[in-house]
């Protein structure tokens, strides 16, 4: 493969990772024992469902925006206020605050999303909603999108650990459920979306703008995975010790290709696939870029970060 | 009728002989699957087993948009409402996969008080409520399959069949599989109901509504029994094993 440029009308991430001694992500409490999120999953062949451990998709969301909020702000891109303080409303807080974001002329959606857009990249990679009584509804549907993170049966493994807090009066005895193993996660970037304005179907932002919050994007990606920042780690910090699987671009308009890892076989799957879509739609509509550790997993999103311009029109074609 | 008859059977007639009326696509589920029932007024409520027509045609329209919305802008109010009409009559029939785990899923949650207003600006916080709230996601296992038709424009639908990524909540992604497609003369599976059947309460777009009506972004308001209509469904699968965590369905 040459080192040559390609469109990415969309991006996707099947892959198995693993993840020891986390305690990412709880469904509450029972007295002083703190529970783990599970699912039950069933395999092929079997009867009876397996209780495996898991993530949810909206906890990745969350910790994947964490990393976009500080690359955004190092990388100097536009932020509104809400965007600047990381606050959930986005662009909703700029318009609650009447942070001069509309002038009275701007009455319709498509000027309405332009501005959006154009003033806060938060709000245009992860999406927002802002409602009004009377009014039009405000909202921008997110460019990434995760999957919920599922434990591959048997090597997952879930434990109870005791622990107490010592606090001037009394101490209080507590159990906290810890989980090792690995897991199957799959995400997707619509990055045609990036910048994509659908009330005109045109972009409101350069060519220039969208690849920076394509890179962005993609950074906190990796970020996500190599510093995943969710519940409880200042006490049960999770270790990454390992991720490998394939990631998929999409030149032309066609999704890329995804299969979950609890399927033994995702690999060899995604690549048949990649294979017919090449037949169908012509060849490198697909691009694989597979992995077999984190370290290799940042070259492939280091090549991508290199290589991948955000797709624009019907007419871009792969120049492999 | 006899005219009405006539007319039909000379449609018939003109039709080629290898002429194809109805597709079977068929998606790989990739991660797991939530779709609140249309109805629910609660805000976790129970998930649907499988898409309903309505999230399959909305998920066609969304493609179907995005494609080619662009090259209509000059006659976008006339193009779509001549797409949407296609594609709202459009019969759609689910296979679901062989099996079903329907997982339910505590959620601890922080919202808005809903009895307080929101409008009252001179409010320096709004007030949170705490709340516990259960999410169904479901697991597939195995293939599942969406028939729709009838239709002479296969060709189109399966191109935006092939578009489509997900159903239901956003990163409920399925994976479309090509070679699987098909397209036949008659409806490719009919489940019979006297083996058995669980009930799904089926949502999909009436039979007269308009794009605006359904439009989120339109003034127009949809209405309850009229543009978006709420019929029993019957799907081949049987409940083999339930616990306060999860349900298990089995495919007949």
């Amino acid at each position: 493969m040459t080192n040559t440029q390609f469109p990415a009308y969309s991006i996707s991430i099947s892959g198995s990772l693993s993840w020891q001694l986390h305690a990412l992500n709880n469904e509450g409490n029972e007295g002083n024992q703190s529970l783990t999120r599970r699912y039950y999953i069933i395999q092929k062949g079997m009867n009876e469902p397996e209780s495996v451990n898991g993530v949810s998709g909206d906890m990745l969301k969350h910790i994947q925006a964490e990393h976009l909020h500080r690359i955004a702000i190092e990388s100097g891109l536009n932020l509104s206020e809400g965007g600047k303080q990381f606050n959930p409303d986005r662009i909703g807080y700029d318009i609650d605050k009447n942070i001069g974001i509309f002038t009275e002329k701007d009455t319709d959606l498509t000027t309405k999303t332009a501005k959006v857009i154009q003033r806060c990249s938060i709000s245009d990679l992860e999406g927002f909603m802002v409602t009004e009584k009377k009014g039009q509804t405000l909202k921008r549907e997110s460019v990434i999108e995760f999957g919920a993170v599922v434990g591959l049966p048997t090597l997952v493994k879930t434990q109870s650990y005791f622990h107490a807090k010592y606090g001037t009066d009394n101490p209080t005895p507590y159990n906290v459920q810890v989980s090792s193993g690995l897991y199957a996660t799959v995400l997707n970037i619509e990055a045609f979306r990036i910048g994509y304005n659908p009330h005109n179907f045109n972009y409101s932002i350069d060519t220039v703008e969208r690849k920076k919050r394509l890179d962005a994007l993609l950074k906190s990606v990796l970020y996500t995975y190599l510093q995943p920042n969710g519940a409880k780690r200042n006490t049960n910090l999770p270790h990454p010790d390992h991720f490998e699987g394939v990631i998929t671009v999409s030149t032309r308009r066609c999704p890329a290709p995804m299969i979950s890892a609890l399927e033994a076989s995702y690999n060899r799957q995604i690549h048949s696939l990649a294979n017919t879509l090449n037949n169908l739609n012509g060849a490198d509509t697909i691009l694989c870029f597979d992995f077999e550790n984190i370290a290799e997993f940042a070259a492939q999103i280091e090549t991508l970060i290199e290589r991948a311009q955000p797709w624009e029109s019907d007419n871009a074609e792969a120049v492999e | 009728m006899p005219k009405r008859l006539n007319k039909s059977h000379t449609t018939q007639q003109e039709l080629p002989v290898n002429a194809k009326q109805w597709l079977t696509v068929t998606y790989q589920p990739v991660s797991l699957f939530s779709l609140k029932r249309s109805d629910a007024t609660s805000m976790a409520a129970r998930s649907n087993l499988v898409p309903t027509p309505y999230a399959i045609k909305m998920a066609l329209l969304k493609v179907l948009l995005e494609s080619q919305g662009g090259q209509h802008q000059s006659d976008l109010d006339q193009w779509i409402k001549s797409q949407f009409i296609w594609i709202r009559d459009l019969s759609i029939h689910i296979w679901p996969p062989e099996k079903l785990v329907v997982n339910r899923n505590g959620y601890k949650l922080r919202y808005y008080d809903q009895t307080a207003d929101k409008a009252d600006k001179s409010r320096s916080t709004l007030p949170m409520q705490d709340g516990f709230v259960f999410r169904e996601w479901v697991y597939m296992q195995g293939h599942l399959q969406i028939c729709c038709g009838p239709s002479d424009r296969l060709t189109q639908l399966e191109q935006l069949f092939s578009l489509i990524n997900y159903f239901g909540k956003r990163g409920c992604f399925f994976q479309y599989l090509p070679q699987y497609s098909q397209q036949t003369l008659d409806l490719l599976f009919q489940h019979n109901s006297t083996i058995g059947f669980t009930v799904q309460p089926m949502d999909d777009l009436g039979e007269k509504t308009t794009f605006s009506r359904i439009n989120p972004y339109s003034t127009d308001k949809a209405q309850l029994d009229k543009d978006r209509v709420i019929k029993p469904g019957f799907l081949p699968v049987q409940l083999t094993s339930s616990s306060a965590r999860y349900d298990i369905y089995q495919r007949y």
